[in-house]
């Protein structure tokens, strides 16, 4: 027929080079013909542009497809036959216009004729091995391929072909004693080609495969296949009108996915009335599996989704939920096998499940989303938020409904395959909204939650709350491990270091600082946490200010220090929490917006300040008494205290405190005069503190650390004026107990803090006076560095005995080396 | 071991208490193989009336195959009852079970032990196994009976045998896992025969499996190992000579501090006992890592040694030293590993580090309170420290002088040298025999 027309011709005009190719091809390319055609159901005018392309190719034109039949049209030898071939496709095109079941075949079919085109050109060119050309073909052929999800195909076997041609053409011209040599373009495209072929080689190495071990029987597998589902098709649409009709919408507005000037709403209402007529479970899924994204996208531009709109999508998703509840044996899960045709019903399995490809877990994360960035868009003191935040209920109880669900259809050992994958996000997302509350209120939204579900419904991994079950602190422990426990063992990374941040974030919040601290040290993520994305990052430091936070209220006044020094001194806090952009920054690109948390998330700044100021104080002052010489300091522990004191003293007059920061200063100079009474009475009339729960006792703790370090400050300033200090005297002067004001006076000794003894019997601390002058300023110097170069050498020792591991082989010739120098000499 | 439980002292019922409270036992069961937490039981008759102790032992070992010991204990705790008929079936079933593995092992172990073979077999495992099964017909089915007879030999509690047999296979066998599980097998075995040299080298077999940089498990599952390994460990450690020493060693390297802070804190009871008990130039240095790890771990674990620790180095609060020097004499002469020791060795060093830092932080102490710090109503004072001056009922304490800076300062550089050559050593592998050769060849 025409393809024999075509190859003759070809031989005939051809140079040697090319006759060569074209009679090869001849081979080869009937072979894929056939699977051409069979692929295309047999339709005569793909078989034109078959030849029409391999004449194009023979002459060696070089453009894209469209071209091509330009070129063809003109310049083919069956350029008649073509032309009445082509005409009447398009006139049954257009016949078929008024049936859309044909317009999405045609549309189909055309993008197969393409990639079976692109094969075809690839192939020739690898008989000439003429890279340069394959690369810009392949290219083309990669691009159409990642398009076949558009059409609910497979990726088309013609490409495995092409893939597994372009392999053996690479490794045989390898083989080859190559005499003609490349030019530099030439090989430079050759060693692309052979990159690209090898990543998609590993993508599709079973299909590859297949194809190897029985070409033939691969490719007639492709023709045989799409014949089933029309059988199927078929019988189906005859005993079941009414499903035919839904798919026929379906199809259409799958079809116009992703197109521009669609219009989606009317489309949402073409699927809400499916809803309403479908009746089988299998349609009633797809339905909704099409509406709900359909949903986000009309929004997809916009700052926000509106309230109501969203609500239609929660209660879309809700329905979908009920159906699948219902309908145990139908399964959506993102790791179903992707089908050809969205009409027929996938293979029910051995427990007659069908799985259908769709993601709950995604409808999900998504809605979580646009209620995420409506609450950034509303005014966070408006009551319009506080009204949002309700909907925060629904949100969490789906996700936990979708949690359930999961669990339901993933085995306890899929958790690390990609299907376990679905439930770690729904946890995740679940985590997301817990993690920042104070259990009480965690429990408070895990009581109306599973008030809203049915009662059948539990979770394995965690049991709802129960009357018999473990109760308050214990149950949200539990909760939040078992939770973060399954995210833990997911391959993802991402996963494991949101979750320890999440847990670290919770056991800080709630008071459990021990946990948190252990956890984080453990987790080893300050290492590495500079490298993590912006989120990550957030979260990081959001944790790091709960556990500084959280070590301020268990009284560990350094760690607190410690902890929240680098997020509360820094000019950029507002950034480091999430909680705002940089003032100077224009325009807010989407990852600064991805950024930014709601406001009820949000870390108190002023408190967070206040804890800070409060603790550096707390550290900073006894140390200023210690060395009243500011050149003399050995470590500035909190430069931006300081730099605020001195701000401070600078005033000319002394206001009454106004903002929490002067309070705290005021106490410092107080602090300074060891009048803990005053700094005392300052420091507990900050009302911030009444937003920590347990404020009197912080209150409580704050005031005996201030009587400890007003102690301290004193012995320090007043050291060279006595001699002798009784202990009883300075235990009442400080209101401390004796064993308090002992223990810290000897801890003070020991520590070579003052140069005193213990007179037991006597009850009194004596001062030792020392005889010998004070140690010049060089010789000081000269202790300050021996004992640095000390602590060098300690840390070189332990180095060399474990921590680094200088390699083998240089040890090995380390003293070879050194025979063959010493020889020398 | 039973002997020096026998010769303890009746303790008074707040010695009792301490030592309730502070037994580690309950903490040890969950890594301790059954056999080995056998001694730690039995020790405990001190504090527990002997029918607890023997109820617990019989709880503790009716599982295993030793079906004589159950038997007796059954009859000491239920006299005149039945035996319950399951125990007796079992009975009859281990009696079978010994005879076919027997009869299945005795042929290969003859010919393991005939000299021809002995004289045959080379370092070279594969090429045992090969001149086995061709010569022999002891293949790999052979092989693993003699595994499965080592298990039921120590489970019966014929530990010797049972050692003998898990050696063997681990010669013959390249099955890892089972050479591990053999050598943890192996390992309880020589401890429960008190042969410590084997067991030490076992340990140390244990050891390169678990701290090879390619462990195969996950790190959770090394986190486990590691935890028992230092559990079984203090067997060992408290009965051989230079123990302390090693476990000192192994203890404080990083991977193993780590897994004590991470999963049993309660180890750090025998790091102080051994630091304390370390010689005073060493102690020092150790001092000072110990006391950083009792700090990190004092909200989680408390007892009267990380107490002590506490009082004389983190907060000084020397009021609470009488009550706490207490409970540390109760219970090192309790605790099981502690008992092995020279308590009163301990004791005396434990007195030491409290009479070292009254010393650095008192100029003058009655000698009542001295006493009391360190629990000795009897102690002469003038024989314990040089700077300690008994006047009448005080004690004056002269500090010791700081020399003047340049002293300080020389004080502090000299080991410098002698340290970096050290270093270099370490580092590099450069010792001086390495140096000195070649100069001599010149």
């Amino acid at each position: 027929m025409s393809r024999f027309f075509t190859t003759t011709y070809d031989s005939e005009d051809s140079s040697d080079e090319e006759l060569l190719s074209s009679s090869e091809e001849l081979l080869s390319s009937s072979e894929s013909e056939a699977g051409d055609v069979s692929s295309e159901e047999g339709s005569p005018e793909e078989e034109d542009d078959e030849s029409d392309e391999d004449w194009d190719s023979g002459s060696g034109l070089d453009s894209d497809s469209d071209d091509d039949y330009q070129a063809g049209k003109v310049r083919g030898p069956s350029y008649f036959l073509k032309k009445d071939f082509k005409s009447g496709g398009g006139d049954s095109d257009s016949d078929s216009d008024g049936e859309e079941k044909r317009v999405v075949k045609s549309a189909k079919e055309k993008y197969l004729e393409e990639i079976a085109n692109l094969v075809d050109q690839i192939e020739n060119y690898s008989m000439v091995e003429d890279w340069i050309k394959i690369v810009s073909e392949f290219d083309k052929l990669s691009k159409s391929v990642q398009k076949s999800g558009q059409f609910q195909i497979r990726v088309p076997r013609l490409y495995i072909k092409s893939l597994a041609i372009l392999e053996d053409a690479i490794t045989s011209f390898q083989d080859k004693d190559v005499k003609k040599k490349l030019n530099s373009s030439e090989s430079k495209a050759l060693n692309v080609v052979k990159q690209r072929v090898k990543k998609a080689i590993k993508d599709y190495q079973s299909e590859i495969d297949q194809y190897r071990k029985n070409p033939e029987a691969y490719e007639s597998g492709a023709s045989v296949e799409p014949e089933t589902p029309v059988q199927t098709e078929t019988s189906k649409s005859a005993q079941d009108s009414e499903g035919a009709g839904i798919f026929t919408i379906l199809r259409s507005i799958i079809e116009t996915r992703g197109k521009k000037n669609v219009d989606l709403s009317e489309q949402i209402g073409q699927l809400e009335e499916l809803t309403q007529l479908a009746k089988k479970p299998f349609h009633l899924i797809s339905v909704y599996l099409l509406l709900v994204p359909i949903r986000f996208d009309l929004y997809s531009k916009a700052a926000f989704m509106p309230l109501e709109q969203w609500r239609f999508a929660l209660r879309d998703i809700n329905a979908l939920m009920d159906v699948l509840e219902k309908n145990r044996n139908y399964i959506v899960s993102e790791t179903a096998a992707p089908v050809d045709d969205i009409e027929t019903e996938p293979e029910a399995d051995a427990n007659g499940v069908r799985q259908l490809i769709g993601s709950i877990a995604s409808l999900v994360e998504r809605l979580a989303d646009e209620l995420t960035s409506h609450l950034l868009a509303i005014d966070p003191h408006s009551t319009e938020y506080v009204s949002r935040l309700r909907d925060e209920s629904s949100v969490y109880t789906l996700l936990v409904r979708a949690q359930v669900y999961y669990e339901s259809i993933i085995s306890r050992e899929d958790l690390a395959t990609p299907k376990g994958d679905q439930l770690a996000r729904v946890i995740l997302k679940r985590l997301d909204y817990i993690y920042f509350k104070p259990s009480k209120l965690i429990i408070f939204s895990e009581n109306t939650v599973w008030k809203k579900l049915e009662e059948s419904l539990d979770s394995p991994i965690y049991s709802k709350l129960t009357e018999s079950g473990p109760q308050g602190v214990e149950y949200t422990n539990g909760l939040i491990d078992a939770l973060c426990l399954v995210l833990y063992e997911q391959p993802n990374s991402v996963f494991r270091k949101k979750a320890v941040l999440y847990h670290i974030y919770y056991y800080a919040f709630n008071d459990q600082y021990f946990k948190a601290r252990d956890m984080l040290l453990l987790s080893h993520l300050q290492a590495t946490i500079h490298t993590a994305d912006p989120q990550l990052q957030v979260l990081f430091n959001r944790s790091l200010v709960q556990l500084g936070l959280s070590a301020f209220r268990c009284g560990l006044i350094q760690e607190a220090q410690q902890s929240l020094y680098e997020i509360a001194t820094s000019p950029r806090q507002k950034e480091l929490l999430g909680q705002g952009v940089q003032r100077f920054q224009l325009q807010q690109s989407q990852v600064d917006k991805q950024r930014l948390l709601p406001f009820h998330m949000h870390v108190n700044l002023e408190l967070l300040e206040c804890a800070f100021y409060t603790a550096s104080m707390l550290t900073e002052v006894p140390l200023m008494a210690q060395n009243p010489d500011f050149a003399k300091r050995r470590v500035a522990v909190s430069k931006s205290f300081k730099r605020v004191l001195e701000y401070h003293e600078r005033q000319i007059f002394d206001g009454p405190p106004e903002y929490t920061r002067d309070y705290i200063m005021l106490a410092a100079k107080a602090l300074l005069k060891s009048d803990w009474q005053k700094a005392s009475k300052l420091i507990n009339s900050i009302k911030i503190w009444d937003l920590f729960n347990n404020s009197d006792k912080i209150k409580a703790m704050l005031q005996e650390k201030l009587q400890i370090e007003a102690l301290r400050t004193y012995l320090f300033t007043n050291e060279s004026f006595f001699t002798k200090l009784s202990i009883s005297n300075l235990a009442t002067i400080f209101q401390l107990e004796e064993r308090v004001v002992k223990s810290t006076v000897l801890k003070m000794i020991s520590n070579e803090e003052i140069t005193a003894l213990y007179n037991q019997p006597a009850n009194i601390l004596e001062l030792v006076e020392s005889n010998k002058p004070k140690a010049s300023k060089l010789q000081e110097l000269a202790l300050n560095l021996s004992e640095k170069v000390n602590q060098i050498v300690e840390r070189n020792e332990r180095l060399s005995l474990g921590g680094f591991q200088y390699p083998l082989e240089k040890k090995q010739n380390r003293p070879e080396r050194a025979n063959g120098v010493a020889t020398k000499q | 071991m039973t002997e020096q439980t026998t010769q303890q002292p009746k303790l008074t019922a707040e010695q009792i208490e301490i030592a309730q409270k502070y037994d580690l036992t309950p903490k040890f069961i969950q890594f301790l193989d059954r056999h080995l937490i056998y001694p730690l039981v039995e020790n405990l008759d001190s504090i527990y009336t002997s029918k607890e102790v023997e109820s617990m032992e019989y709880d503790l070992l009716k599982e295993t195959y030793m079906t004589k010991f159950i038997k007796e204990k059954f009859d000491h705790l239920y006299p005149g009852k039945e035996l319950p008929a399951e125990f007796i079936e079992k009975e009859k079933a281990i009696e079978q079970e010994f005879n076919e593995l027997d009869k299945a092992t005795s042929k290969t172990l003859e010919i393991l032990a005939s000299k021809d073979v002995q004289e045959s077999l080379k370092q070279d495992k594969t090429y045992n196994r090969e001149y086995l099964s061709k010569n022999h017909q002891i293949d790999d089915a052979k092989i693993l009976e003699l595994y499965k007879f080592g298990k039921f030999q120590y489970n019966r509690g014929d530990y010797v045998v049972a050692s003998d047999l898990l050696n063997n296979f681990r010669l013959l066998s390249v099955n890892q896992d089972l050479n591990l599980s053999a050598t943890w097998g192996k390992i309880s075995s020589e401890i429960i025969t008190e042969s410590w040299s084997d067991a030490l080298e076992e340990l140390n077999k244990l050891r390169e499996i678990i701290d090879n940089r390619h462990f195969k498990g996950t790190t959770l599952d090394q986190l486990n190992k590691r935890t028992w390994l230092i559990h079984f460990s203090l067997f060992i450690f408290f009965n051989s000579e230079n123990g302390l020493e090693s476990l000192v060693d192994l203890f404080f390297s990083s991977s193993y501090l780590s897994t004590i802070q991470a999963s049993c804190p309660w180890i750090l009871r025998y790091l102080i006992v051994a630091v304390i008990s370390s010689k005073p130039q060493l102690r020092q240095k150790r001092l000072r890592d110990l006391i950083r790890a009792v700090q990190i771990e004092d909200y989680e674990y408390q007892d009267p040694f990380t107490n002590l620790i506490q009082i004389l180095y983190v907060n000084y609060e020397l009021d609470r030293l009488p009550a706490v020097m207490k409970q540390v004499k109760v219970v090192s002469d309790v605790d099981f590993f502690i008992s092995h020791l020279n308590t009163a060795e301990l004791y005396k060093n434990a007195q030491g580090l409290v009479l070292e830092t009254v010393g650095k932080l008192y100029k003058v102490v009655s000698t009542e309170q001295l006493k009391e710090f360190i629990n000795d109503e009897s102690l002469e004072l003038t024989s314990t420290k040089e700077n300690f001056d008994v006047q009448g009922d005080k004690v004056l304490i002269s500090s010791a002088e700081s020399g003047s800076v340049y002293q300080q300062v020389y004080e502090k550089t000299k080991a410098f040298n002698f340290k970096t050559n050290q270093l270099l050593n370490n580092a590099f592998g450069i010792n001086s025999h390495n140096h000195k050769q070649p100069t001599q060849e010149a």
